[in-house]
């Protein structure tokens, strides 16, 4: 559909002013709201993948990024509207030390694109911050991002944190440093490359 | 000296460190080779890695060089997945160049927990990059506006000087390389554009001085042996050496 391809493209490019335009006519023409969901999905999935082949960089990851929240920011109430409610939450953070979080904000908002409640607390978190908050929310993920070498074994951290506070709460990881092999060695209970791997490693934690 | 001659060694080395290296490899005879990396490669770890990797190669070619000795650290990990066919590499024990500079892991690391917020300045850094402060944010914008045009350039800055203000330290090492007082003044200057304390730490070169001249101990360094790869650790160890193993068989 041509309205929807140039939403996506738009997104892709960071036009956030064609975004918020196309998605409102999409809107007014009363397209189903999970169909143009899909198409700005597609958008983040394709600048997560590029960004990751060195492709493209992190400039253009934000404004692609912002382009999606603003279109986001129109498609919600709609959403809510067509009666898709989140069925499960998750706690999402940057581990203690470590300030990046433009990997966390993407992986927060396609989180949130796939339906889950998201509860962002920042950057630097601890884990006692993390294990508190998903006490509190009743979460069902606890999710970790780190991109220092440095700051890798706070995850660890974490994961020892919520075991033995007794939640069950689930643990997924990420962040360019970290690996599958390391949310094994870690007893993490998943791990996501990229945001749209994150997205169905939440899934399949939740429905296992 | 009637010490054993020291290895002949191939010397590969990030730009971020080139006059470090270059002060203190002056007058080393056992030296054989020595290549330069661009510093710009850390931001794609990938991409190192492969540079790296036939840097190593070329100079595995030269019949004299008998160790490559890297000056890196894990650097994001770009160094897991090295080898050489015939020749060691040696390596710091060292997630970055910043303890290739402070002369200590752990110095590093209880300083970074210590202050959470610091930008690291050194030689290497401001002639390599334009660290943070007035010079970037101009010709950031500028390059930013042709790109992506007015409303995203806008926003990037904002959000670039968002993430300025999550630090509040600038910290210039000083190994005793490189002009001393315009180094320190020039991150002087960009902490007071940011808003950042100043802080000086004065560098310490055995390290550096160990690794180039084979001064190579356990704790500080290591080796791996053809065969063998460069793998993180995540405690204080940072690194360790790991088999480079047919697919089939499963790590440890
Ligand atoms: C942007 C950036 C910064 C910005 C951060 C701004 C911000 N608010 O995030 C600034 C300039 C502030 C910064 C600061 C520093 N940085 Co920096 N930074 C980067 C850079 C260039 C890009 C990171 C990024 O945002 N990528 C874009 C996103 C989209 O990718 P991503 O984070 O990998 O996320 C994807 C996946 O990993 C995954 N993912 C991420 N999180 C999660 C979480 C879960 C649960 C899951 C499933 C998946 C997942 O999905 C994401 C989307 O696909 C990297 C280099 C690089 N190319 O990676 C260096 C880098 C990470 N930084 C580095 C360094 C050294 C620093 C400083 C120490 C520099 C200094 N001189 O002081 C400070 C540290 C400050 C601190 N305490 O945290 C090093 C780290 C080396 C190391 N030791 O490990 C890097 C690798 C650069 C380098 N090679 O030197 N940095």
């Amino acid at each position: 559909m041509e309205l929807l391809n140039n939403l996506t493209e738009a997104v892709k490019k960071g036009k956030r002013k064609d975004a918020e335009a196309l998605v409102k006519q999409a809107v007014e023409q009363k397209l189903e709201a999970g169909t143009i969901l899909d198409s700005l999905i597609a958008a983040m999935d394709d600048i997560g993948r590029r960004f990751k082949a060195n492709e493209i960089f992190v400039p253009e990851v934000l404004i692609a990024a912002r382009a999606m929240k603003t279109a986001m920011e129109i498609l919600e109430p709609v959403l809510v509207d067509a009666g898709i409610k989140p069925e499960y939450k998750v706690v999402i953070g940057t581990v203690r030390g470590d300030l990046h979080d433009i990997g966390k904000n993407l992986v927060a908002m396609m989180l949130k694109g796939a339906n889950f409640e998201v509860i962002d607390l920042g950057t630097d978190v601890t884990p006692e911050k993390f294990v508190e908050a998903a006490r509190d929310n009743g979460a069902n993920i606890i999710c970790m991002s780190a991109l220092l070498t440095t700051t890798m074994p706070a995850m660890k951290e974490t994961v020892d944190c919520v075991k033995s506070s007794g939640l069950k709460t689930l643990t997924m990881i990420g962040g360019a440093p970290v690996t599958q092999e390391y949310a094994d060695e870690i007893g993490a209970s998943g791990y996501g490359a990229d945001a749209a791997t994150a997205v169905e490693v939440a899934r399949s934690l939740v429905s296992a | 000296m009637n010490e054993k001659p020291l290895p002949k060694i191939g010397i590969i080395a990030c730009a971020v460190l080139e006059m470090e290296l270059n002060h203190f490899s002056s007058g080393l005879e056992h030296v054989a080779s020595l290549e330069i990396m661009k510093q710009d490669l850390h931001n794609q770890p990938e991409l190192l890695r492969a540079e790296l990797q036939a840097a190593i190669d070329r100079m595995e070619k030269l019949a004299e060089v008998e160790y490559i000795v890297l000056l890196f650290g894990l650097c994001s990990r770009a160094i897991e997945g090295l080898h050489g066919e015939r020749c060691p590499l040696v390596a710091a024990r060292a997630h970055d160049c910043i303890t290739l500079l402070l002369g200590d892991k752990n110095r590093y690391a209880s300083y970074a927990a210590r202050f959470p917020g610091t930008y690291w300045y050194s030689p290497g850094w401001i002639a390599t990059n334009t660290q943070p402060g007035k010079v970037r944010y101009e010709s950031c914008y500028e390059e930013y506006l042709e790109k992506y045009g007015e409303d995203n350039a806008d926003y990037l800055m904002e959000l670039e000087q968002s993430w300025m203000h999550e630090y509040n330290r600038a910290t210039y090492v000083d190994l005793g390389v490189g002009d001393r007082e315009a180094g320190l003044a020039y991150t002087r200057e960009c902490a007071q554009y940011l808003n950042w304390d100043v802080d000086c730490q004065e560098g310490e070169p055995s390290l550096l001085r160990d690794l180039l001249n084979c001064n190579w101990d356990e704790e500080r360094f290591l080796i791996v042996r053809p065969g063998e790869t460069f793998h993180i650790t995540t405690d204080a160890r940072v690194m360790e050496a790991r088999k480079i193993k047919p697919e089939t068989e499963t790590c440890r």
